[in-house]
C-alpha cells in the first residue's frame, strides 16, 4: 500500500532522514519508533507531503507521491493527525469532524452519518456541540483522530497521538487504533509512548540518526542489540530484566 | 555618467532617511509582533507639528525636533495604552482594523484642521546646495542622511550593549521566555511603541524640508516603510538601513528614468515584486533580531 | 526551531466570526429583511428613496467584500479597485461602443474577477498584514492607472453618462426602478451568502480561514479556495460598481477608487458582524443613514468629519464589540432562547 524507497531529506549538510526504505501492507498496524532526534517527525512529514524529499521515492496505492502537496496526498486517501492538535477553533466539534467527511459526501446533510459514527468510535460524541477551542487536551487529541478518520482514509498516519494523555485515555485510544484495520484503515504510527505502540503495533520500524536500524515484530525489536544500544547506550546491551 | 553618480549618491542619502522612518515600524513589529497601519499618519502628524512650530517660532526643523520628538513619544504611548494594548494577543484582525481606524481618523482630522493644501517650510541655510565634485546635494538631504545614519548606528549599539537592548532582543525571540526571565514585557511594549513613535517624530522633522506635507502624505510613506522593513527583515535595524538604501536608490533612479506620473505606480510594482520574491527580506535569516511566532 | 515572522508566516487572522448556521434563518434576520422590502415598497419621498438605494447598494457591496474578507479571512483594503473596474468597464463600453450596461455588467465582473484572481495568485503566500498591504497597493495602482489613462478613462475629469432614460441602457426615470434593481442585487447576494454558509464550499472557506495546514490535511487546497473566494468577491463587487455608475451617472477615480471606499466596505462588515450574512446588511443600515444624517447636520466645511467618526467607530467596535451587531443579536437571542427552552433539552 505504501512504499518508501531510499527516501532521504537533507537540511543543509545534515541528512535528517537517509536511505529509508520500507513497505506498509494493507490491514497492518506499523509503528515507527526511535530515540529523540532520530528523524521520525521528518519522515512523517515526508510521507504526509508537508516536506519534500531530497532523495528517494514514495509510492502510495500505485501513485507516486514524492513531493506531492499535502492536500493532494489527503485526497488520495492518506490521512494524518497533527502532534499538536490543529482543530478549527471557531467551529464546533461536530463541524470539525463534518468538514473531513465532506470530502467524500459533499453536503453537510449526507455527511452526518459518517460524522456521527466517527465521533462515537473515538468517544467525543458527548461534546459534539462544544466549540473546539474549549476542549481539554485529551478530547482535542481524540478530535484529531476523529478528523482524520472521518475522511475515511485507506492509510492513517498517526503522529504521537498518545502524548499528553492520561493512562486511561491511552488505553481508550489503543482500543480505537486496534480496531481500525477491521474498518478498512491501515495504520502507520509514530510514537514515543512505548507501552501503547509495543502492544498494538504488529510490526515496528526503528529509526536512529535518520536511518533504519531494525525492523520486525515488537518482540524481535526489543531484543535487538542495535536498538537497545540506540535507546539506552552500549552498557545496557547485555542487561538482564 | 554624471547623472548616474548624482542619482547614486542622492539615492543613498534618501535611503538613509527612509531607514530612519522605518526603524520604528520594524522594532514595533519585532517586539510586539503587530503591524501599525497608522505608521504613515504618525509621520504625517510629526510633519504637521514640525511645520506648525517652524511657522510659529521661525526656528529650523532641526530645532523643532526638540519639541516634536517628545510629543510623538507621548502620542505613541497614548495610542499604545488606549488602542494597541487591548488588541495585543488577540487575533491579528483586531489590531489591523483598530490601527486602520486610527489611520483614517487621523487622515481626515488633518484634512479638517489643516485642509488639503500642501505645506512647506523654507529651505535651510538659504538653500545653497553642497557640492562634491560634480554632484550637487541639498543641505537638508545631507543633514537628514547624517542624522539618520547616526541615530541608526547609535540604536544598533544600544541594542547590542544595553540591558534594555538585550531585553528587546529577548522579547523578539520569545516573549514568554522573556517574561519568565523577569523582563517586564508590558512595559517594554509601551517603551518600544512610544520610542518607535519618537523616531518617527524625528524622521518627520528631517523629511519636512524635502517633502511637502498634506493629509494623505502618510499613505505614500507607509508603503515605503513596509517595503523597507520587509526587504531588510522584521525587527532588524541593520535591515532597515539596508532596505532603506535599496528603496532610496530605486526611487532615485526611477524618478529620473520613468515618467513622473507613473513614478508612483512603478514604486508599487516594486513593492509587489519584493513581497513575492523575497518576503523574508534580502538579508535572509539575519542575526538575533528576526525571530518569533505570533501567539 | 525558529520561524521568521515574515509576510508568509501564518497568523490566525479571524477567530471570532460567528460559526456557520445550522438551522433555519433566525427570526430577527427575516424581520430585518422583510422590513427592508416593505420600506422599499412604500417609500415615496425622493430623498428617503435615495438614502435607501445607497443603503442597499452598500449592503450588497459589503456582502461581496464579506465573501473574501469575512468567510475566507482575506481582509482587503483595496476592494475599491474592483468597484472601479466594474463601474469603468461598463461605462466605457456604453460610451464608446454603445454596449448596454446589462452586458457591460458582465464584462466588468469578468475584468474584476481576473484582477482578483491575478492578485490572489500572485500574493497567495502572503499572510495577514502583508496580504492586506498588497491589497492596498492594488487599490492605489488601479486608481493611478485610471487617473493617468486619460484617453480611456477621462482621467481626473472622469466620465459622465447622459441621463436619457432607456431600459436597454439601464437609465431610469425616478428612483423606484433603481431601488428595485439594487434591492434585487443585495437580496441575491444575501441569499448567495446564506447558501455559501451552509454548503461545502463555505465550510471549506472557513477551514482555509482558520488553519491552512489542517485544511490541507483533509484534502482542501487552500490556495485554490483563496483564489476562488477573491475572484467571486471581486466579480460581485464589480457588478455593484456598474449599478452605482448607472445610478449616479458620473465617475471619477478620486472618488470611486479611493481608500475611503475600500475602508467603508470593511467598516460596514466590522460594525455589522464579520463573517455573517446579515452582518453587512445590518452594518449598512446603520452606517449609511447615519452618515447621511451627519452630512445634513454639518456644514460643507467639515468635509472629512464623517470619516474621522468612521475611523473612531471602527476602532471602538473592533476592540470592544468584535462580533459587531450580529454578534450582539446572536448573544441576545441565545440568551432569550435559553430563558424559554428547557435546559435539559439543550446538549
Amino acid at each position: 500500500m505504501l512504499t518508501l524507497e531510499a527516501v532521504g531529506r537533507q537540511f543543509g549538510p545534515l541528512w535528517a532522514v537517509q536511505d529509508v526504505s520500507f513497505t506498509v501492507r494493507r490491514g497492518e498496524i506499523v509503528g515507527i519508533i526511535g530515540p529523540n532526534g532520530a528523524g521520525k517527525s521528518t519522515l512523517f512529514n515526508l510521507i504526509a507531503g508537508a516536506v519534500a524529499p531530497s532523495a528517494g521515492d514514495i509510492r502510495f496505492l500505485d501513485h507516486r507521491i514524492t513531493g506531492a502537496k499535502p492536500y493532494h496526498v489527503a485526497r488520495l486517501g492518506l490521512a494524518r493527525t497533527f502532534q499538536i492538535p490543529k482543530p478549527f477553533k471557531q467551529l464546533s466539534v461536530h463541524e470539525n469532524v463534518m468538514l473531513s467527511a465532506l470530502r467524500r459526501h459533499r453536503t453537510p446533510h449526507r455527511s452526518n452519518p459518517v460524522t456521527a459514527r466517527t465521533m462515537e468510535l473515538v468517544g467525543i460524541a458527548h461534546v459534539a456541540d462544544q466549540l473546539a477551542a474549549n476542549l481539554t487536551v485529551g478530547l482535542l487529541k481524540k478530535l484529531e483522530m476523529a478528523r482524520a478518520l472521518a475522511t475515511e482514509p485507506s492509510l492513517l498516519l498517526l503522529d504521537e497521538v498518545m502524548a499528553g494523555l492520561t493512562p486511561s485515555e491511552i488505553t481508550e485510544m489503543m482500543t480505537v487504533i486496534e480496531s481500525l484495520p477491521q474498518h478498512g484503515t491501515t495504520v502507520l504510527w509514530v510514537e514515543h509512548v512505548m507501552r501503547a505502540i509495543m502492544t498494538v503495533a504488529q510490526r515496528l520500524v526503528v529509526l536512529h540518526r535518520g536511518r533504519i536500524i531494525a525492523e520486525g515484530s515488537p518482540a524481535e525489536v526489543s531484543a535487538n542489540a542495535a536498538v537497545i544500544k540506540a535507546y539506552l547506550g552500549e552498557s545496557y546491551v547485555h542487561a538482564t530484566r | 555618467m554624471n547623472a548616474i553618480a548624482q542619482l547614486l549618491v542622492s539615492g543613498i542619502m534618501l535611503g538613509g532617511i527612509y531607514a530612519l522612518m522605518s526603524i520604528g515600524l520594524t522594532l514595533i513589529f519585532g517586539v510586539l509582533k503587530i503591524v501599525n497601519f497608522a505608521h504613515g499618519e504618525f509621520l504625517m502628524l510629526a510633519m504637521y507639528l514640525a511645520w506648525t512650530i517652524v511657522s510659529l517660532l521661525g526656528v529650523s526643523v532641526y530645532a523643532a525636533a526638540i519639541i516634536v520628538i517628545p510629543l510623538l513619544f507621548v502620542f505613541g504611548a497614548l495610542v499604545y495604552l488606549l488602542i494597541v494594548r487591548p488588541a495585543v494577543g488577540k487575533p491579528h484582525l483586531i489590531v489591523v482594523f483598530a490601527t486602520m481606524g486610527v489611520s483614517i481618523a487621523m487622515q481626515n482630522l488633518a484634512l479638517l484642521l489643516m485642509s488639503a493644501d500642501l505645506r512647506d517650510v523654507p529651505p535651510v541655510f538659504a538653500g545653497t546646495p553642497i557640492r562634491i565634485g560634480s554632484i550637487y546635494l541639498r543641505i537638508e538631504l545631507v543633514l537628514g542622511f547624517l542624522i539618520s545614519v547616526g541615530i541608526s548606528l547609535a540604536l544598533m549599539l544600544f541594542i547590542k550593549r544595553s540591558y534594555f537592548g538585550k531585553a528587546i532582543r529577548a522579547t523578539v525571540q520569545d516573549r514568554d521566555a522573556a517574561m519568565l526571565m523577569g523582563i517586564n514585557v508590558p512595559q517594554l511594549f509601551l517603551l518600544t511603541f512610544a520610542g518607535g513613535s519618537a523616531l518617527v517624530g524625528l524622521a518627520g522633522c528631517i523629511m519636512l524640508p524635502l517633502y511637502s506635507v498634506f493629509p494623505t502624505v502618510g499613505l505614500n510613506f507607509v508603503l515605503i516603510a513596509f517595503v523597507v522593513v520587509v526587504l531588510g527583515g522584521m525587527g532588524s535595524i541593520e535591515g532597515a538601513l539596508f532596505g532603506g538604501i535599496c528603496i532610496g536608490l530605486v526611487q532615485s533612479f526611477s524618478g529620473y528614468y520613468v515618467a513622473p506620473a507613473y513614478g508612483q505606480l512603478f514604486y508599487f510594482v516594486v513593492f509587489l515584486l519584493v513581497m513575492l520574491l523575497r518576503p523574508n527580506g534580502l538579508l535572509g535569516q539575519r542575526g538575533a533580531a528576526m525571530v518569533g511566532i505570533n501567539t | 526551531m525558529v520561524t521568521l515572522p515574515g509576510p508568509t508566516t501564518r497568523i490566525n487572522v479571524m477567530s471570532f466570526s460567528a460559526a456557520p448556521r445550522r438551522g433555519a434563518l433566525s427570526v430577527i434576520e427575516l424581520l430585518v429583511l422583510a422590513a427592508c422590502i416593505a420600506a422599499a415598497a412604500i417609500v415615496t419621498n425622493r430623498h428617503a428613496a435615495d438614502v435607501m438605494i445607497q443603503t442597499f447598494l452598500w449592503g450588497g457591496l459589503a456582502l461581496a467584500w464579506n465573501i473574501a474578507g469575512g468567510y475566507t479571512g482575506l481582509i482587503s483594503f483595496g476592494h475599491a479597485a474592483f468597484f472601479g473596474i466594474g463601474a469603468y468597464t461598463s461605462t466605457i463600453l456604453l460610451l464608446r461602443y454603445g454596449i448596454s450596461p446589462w452586458i457591460g455588467l458582465a464584462a466588468g465582473a469578468l475584468m474584476a474577477a481576473s484582477a482578483g484572481a491575478l492578485l490572489t495568485t500572485v500574493c497567495a503566500r502572503l499572510r495577514g498584514p502583508f496580504f492586506i498591504l498588497s491589497t492596498l497597493a492594488m487599490g492605489e495602482v488601479t486608481r493611478i492607472t485610471a487617473l493617468n489613462g486619460q484617453s480611456l478613462t477621462g482621467g481626473a475629469e472622469g466620465l459622465e453618462i447622459a441621463p436619457v432614460a432607456s431600459v436597454a441602457n439601464m437609465v431610469f426615470i425616478g428612483k423606484a426602478p433603481y431601488l428595485a434593481l439594487i434591492l434585487v442585487y443585495t437580496l441575491t447576494l444575501y441569499a448567495l451568502s446564506v447558501w455559501i454558509e451552509r454548503s461545502r464550499y463555505g465550510f471549506y472557506l472557513f477551514a482555509t480561514r482558520d488553519d491552512d495546514d489542517a485544511a490541507a490535511a483533509i484534502g482542501i487546497n487552500p490556495i485554490a479556495m483563496r483564489i476562488s473566494a477573491m475572484t467571486l468577491s471581486a466579480a460581485l463587487t464589480a457588478i455593484g460598481g456598474t449599478l452605482f455608475a448607472q445610478y449616479f451617472l458620473y465617475l471619477d477615480p478620486t472618488h470611486i477608487i479611493s481608500p475611503d471606499i475600500s475602508f467603508k466596505f470593511a467598516l460596514i462588515c466590522a460594525v455589522g458582524g464579520l463573517g455573517t450574512a446579515i452582518g453587512p446588511i445590518l452594518g449598512a443600515l446603520i452606517i449609511v443613514p447615519a452618515s447621511e444624517l451627519l452630512r445634513s447636520l454639518l456644514s460643507q466645511s467639515s468635509s472629512g468629519l464623517h470619516l474621522v467618526i468612521y475611523g473612531i467607530i471602527v476602532t471602538v467596535v473592533i476592540l470592544y464589540f468584535p462580533s459587531g451587531i450580529s454578534g450582539g443579536i446572536a448573544r441576545v437571542s441565545s440568551a432569550l432562547s435559553r430563558m424559554f427552552v428547557d435546559e435539559k433539552k439543550r446538549t
